[in-house]
């Protein structure tokens, strides 16, 4: 299980950025993912693989700076 | 209290305006050629049109400059004022200062949007713009008090030439006991030798007992202020609550500024987490997406890029409230405690860094090869301290650190400075060499339009390697983003009104990694739309962080996410409560553009303003070198493959970068076309008649001028 934006998902083994992507509704904006704290953009997605029971925020990245 | 030498040759008691929906109607004008001190009242004119905040400053510029003016003539005005709705405490972002002058960089109107106490303080003491004109004779500290209901002018002859120090000294001298009723705007010894002085504005941290930073950092505002002999302006004022604006409808702001609060408070920790580590999660994002500027623009990603952002600054920043504004949820003005420079005059002792922020990471550190944070953390602190830009201070070095290691100029011409990429005690000495305008520092501090000419004059620089690498438009230096794969962020740095600076449209994220934009027509519109909301928020003394760097969860729902219209509506909501005048967000835009056009015709009044002032060097565009076309080769070639449908079997790499060249260029050109068409500007750049009519602002003059320029 993982939390994803306060909410639960279901979790496997070897479930990248990429994969959650794929079955989250409008991320559109994401660009960058917190998981436990630590940063990930979205070039990395598919190489970044999430672990079991992690905290995930996606970041609706619009502006900067 | 602090012995400090000031005489008093100046001192006025006046009557203060009370503050009635969020105005006092009052103006304030210093000319120090005569010590003069002058109360004015706001037209309601001028009100309905012009806002506040920049349009204030702007109005004020344009009625005391002629099209001669040059940046350290007399009658070259710095105009400072928060807004309407500046000093509202507890909405995020809710006050800030809009400074303005003619600037020593670009010859043109410069507008800088900062933090600090004192845009509200000096509007509570009864004046919603300060004018600032001539030039004094000794230097001078201006004291605006609104306790006392004075405004004083004090000569001096001995205080310290270093803003860290002189903010403190001011700020126990005028008001020891309760030191958070003060706010000082300073600068310092950079200021005086380089054209790239910033301003410093002061508030008092009661947390650390300490006085704090915030920078009106663009376009040499700083070296103004210092040609004019004014070694500080001080403002004073005691208590800010929800009723010293006094409001419209005091429930709807308490209950607008609840609302954003709240939300601020509640999404920032699942996002950006600004309030833990300020803009430096931009450092890795930049990275991962090839924007973060690397050796003066050449590369946009770095492998060390990772160790000077959140990951370390997370665990750097001295913990504790750090909100530039009274109970600003964003709270992201960090710093970092007990840092010791290598160098300079404070070499061996403990200092509290104001900073970095994301563009001093990056303009300072990655772009001038620097991974380390404590050489970022040095040059942000004696930036701050001398009264320099970081962003222009750290492009010009990127630059001049590409000339050495290309040979455009040698040891000869730096005076032995070894300027490798990455060679930190050489940055350290160059920046202090520009402080103190000795040396090649001399040279470098009068920023990057100038360098290249000297360059190529002085030292026979092939002037147009210099043109293609010097990161400068208008004479302003870039601020701190690749910009080579988002054409639309091309057009928000070279289409931008004071010069290549993010705040007026920062579309790479829309553009280049959303794609939100493919066509002409959708890049014109937002190089339409986003100008006009970060314009809005410049009238009103805002910051723009709680628009959309802070977004809620159900954006995405709307109908034009990119424009996060739940926030901009709490922005129409709150700008009603506070002055009475019921808008929509049509109507925000409607006051943007009045400004934003006006400030495009000042351009124009001091000789700029048309479309061969729109430009931007190659670099911005594309790859200037081979080396860099082949860190991109693949997206590159594809390009001309499939977009330019050029045959590149047998070619050699120069000649592909001769070719993209060509078509990026005509690209450019042709998105100026669109964005032109898209404000209701002329080919040539210059709003129609028709525009201004539409927006009031047919001045006699306006129209002179248009028809001076062949728009009639």
């Amino acid at each position: 299980m993982i939390n994803v934006n306060d909410k639960d998902m279901d979790w496997y083994e070897d479930m990248t950025i990429s994969n959650l992507m794929e079955v989250i509704e409008d991320t559109d904006y994401c660009a960058a993912v917190r998981i436990n704290d630590v940063l990930f953009s979205s070039p990395n997605f598919d190489k970044t693989i999430i672990p079991d029971n992690a905290k995930v925020y996606l970041l609706p990245l619009i502006a900067g700076g | 209290m602090t012995q400090l030498n000031l005489k008093e040759v100046k001192s006025i008691s006046y009557e203060r305006a009370d503050i009635n929906k969020g105005y006092s109607d009052k103006s304030l004008h210093i000319n120090l050629d005569n010590s003069g001190i002058d109360i004015r009242d706001i037209k309601a004119e001028v009100k309905e049109k012009f806002i506040g905040g920049k349009g204030y400053d702007l109005w004020m510029m344009w009625n005391s400059v002629t099209s001669d003016t040059k940046w350290n003539d007399p009658e070259n005005a710095i105009c400072i004022a928060s807004g309407p709705l500046g000093g509202t405490p507890g909405y995020p972002g809710g006050g800030k200062s809009i400074v303005t002058t003619i600037s020593p960089l670009t010859s043109i109107p410069i507008d800088s949007n900062v933090g600090g106490y004192f845009g509200p303080y000096k509007k509570f003491a009864g004046f919603d713009v300060l004018e600032i004109t001539g030039k004094a004779k000794e230097e001078v500290v201006i004291l605006i008090d609104g306790i006392k209901e004075e405004i004083k002018i004090f000569e001096t002859k001995d205080l310290v030439d270093d803003s860290y120090q002189l903010s403190k000294d001011l700020t126990d001298y005028f008001d020891k006991d309760k030191p958070v009723n003060i706010s000082v705007v300073s600068t310092g010894l950079g200021a005086k030798n380089s054209l790239m002085g910033c301003l410093n504005f002061t508030w008092y941290d009661t947390g650390r007992k300490m006085t704090r930073y915030k920078q009106a950092g663009r376009g040499g505002i700083g070296t103004v202020l210092a040609d004019k002999k004014v070694k500080a302006v001080v403002a004073r004022w005691n208590q800010v609550t929800f009723k010293t604006n006094n409001p419209a409808d005091m429930e709807a702001l308490k209950k607008v500024t609840k609302t954003h609060a709240k939300e601020i408070n509640t999404l920032d920790s699942k996002q950006n987490r600004m309030a833990k580590v300020g803009t430096m999660h931009l450092v890795p994002i930049m990275n991962d997406h090839d924007c973060l500027p690397v050796n003066n623009f050449q590369y946009g990603s770095h492998a060390e890029g990772q160790n000077i952002g959140e990951l370390y600054f997370d665990k750097a920043f001295h913990k504790g409230f750090d909100g530039c504004w009274k109970g600003c949820a964003v709270a992201c003005a960090h710093g970092v405690k007990d840092f010791v420079p290598v160098s300079g005059p404070y070499k061996g002792k403990k200092v509290f860094v104001d900073g970095p922020e994301y563009e001093t990471a990056a303009g300072c550190g990655s772009n001038l090869g620097i991974f380390d944070p404590s050489t970022i953390l040095e040059i942000n602190f004696y930036c701050d301290a001398y009264g320099m830009d970081t962003i222009s201070v750290g492009t010009s070095i990127g630059f001049v650190m590409e000339c050495f290691e290309r040979g455009l100029i040698t040891k000869e011409h730096t005076k032995g400075l070894e300027l490798f990429f990455g060679n930190r005690v050489a940055a350290l000495e160059l920046l202090h060499q520009m402080a103190e305008g000795k040396e090649f520092g001399a040279i470098v501090g009068k920023g990057i339009r100038k360098m290249k000419a000297i360059f190529a004059k002085d030292f026979g620089s092939d002037a147009k390697m210099l043109q293609d690498i010097g990161m400068e438009s208008k004479g302003l230096e870039f601020s701190e983003y690749i910009t080579k794969e988002s054409l639309a962020q091309q057009g928000g740095y070279g289409l931008a009104l004071k010069g290549p600076q993010h705040d007026e449209a920062w579309l790479i994220f829309l553009d280049m990694v959303h794609n939100f934009m493919p066509t002409f027509e959708n890049k014109a519109e937002a190089l339409h739309w986003f100008p006009m909301f970060r314009t809005w928020f410049g009238l009103c003394g805002l910051c723009k962080l709680p628009w959309n760097d802070i977004v809620p969860e159900d954006n995405k729902d709307q109908a034009e996410p990119a424009k996060v219209v739940k926030h901009v509506g709490w922005y129409a909501d709150f700008f009603s409560a506070v002055t009475g005048r019921k808008v929509d967000i049509d109507g925000l835009i409607a006051m943007s553009e009045v400004v934003y056009n006006f400030q495009r015709l000042f351009n124009l009044k001091m000789g700029y303003g048309t479309r061969e002032h729109d430009t931007v060097p190659y670099r911005a565009m594309g790859p200037v070198t081979p080396e860099e076309y082949e860190s991109r080769q693949d997206l590159y070639d594809t390009q001309l493959i499939e977009k330019y449908s050029i045959d590149i079997d047998g070619m050699d790499i120069e000649e592909k970068v001769k070719i993209l060249r060509k078509n990026r260029e005509d690209q450019y050109v042709k998105l100026a076309d669109a964005v032109y068409l898209r404000r209701g500007w002329t080919e040539n750049g210059i709003p129609t008649v028709e525009t201004v009519k539409r927006l009031g602002i047919d001045f006699p003059d306006v129209m002179a001028l248009l028809k001076a320029n062949g728009v009639e």
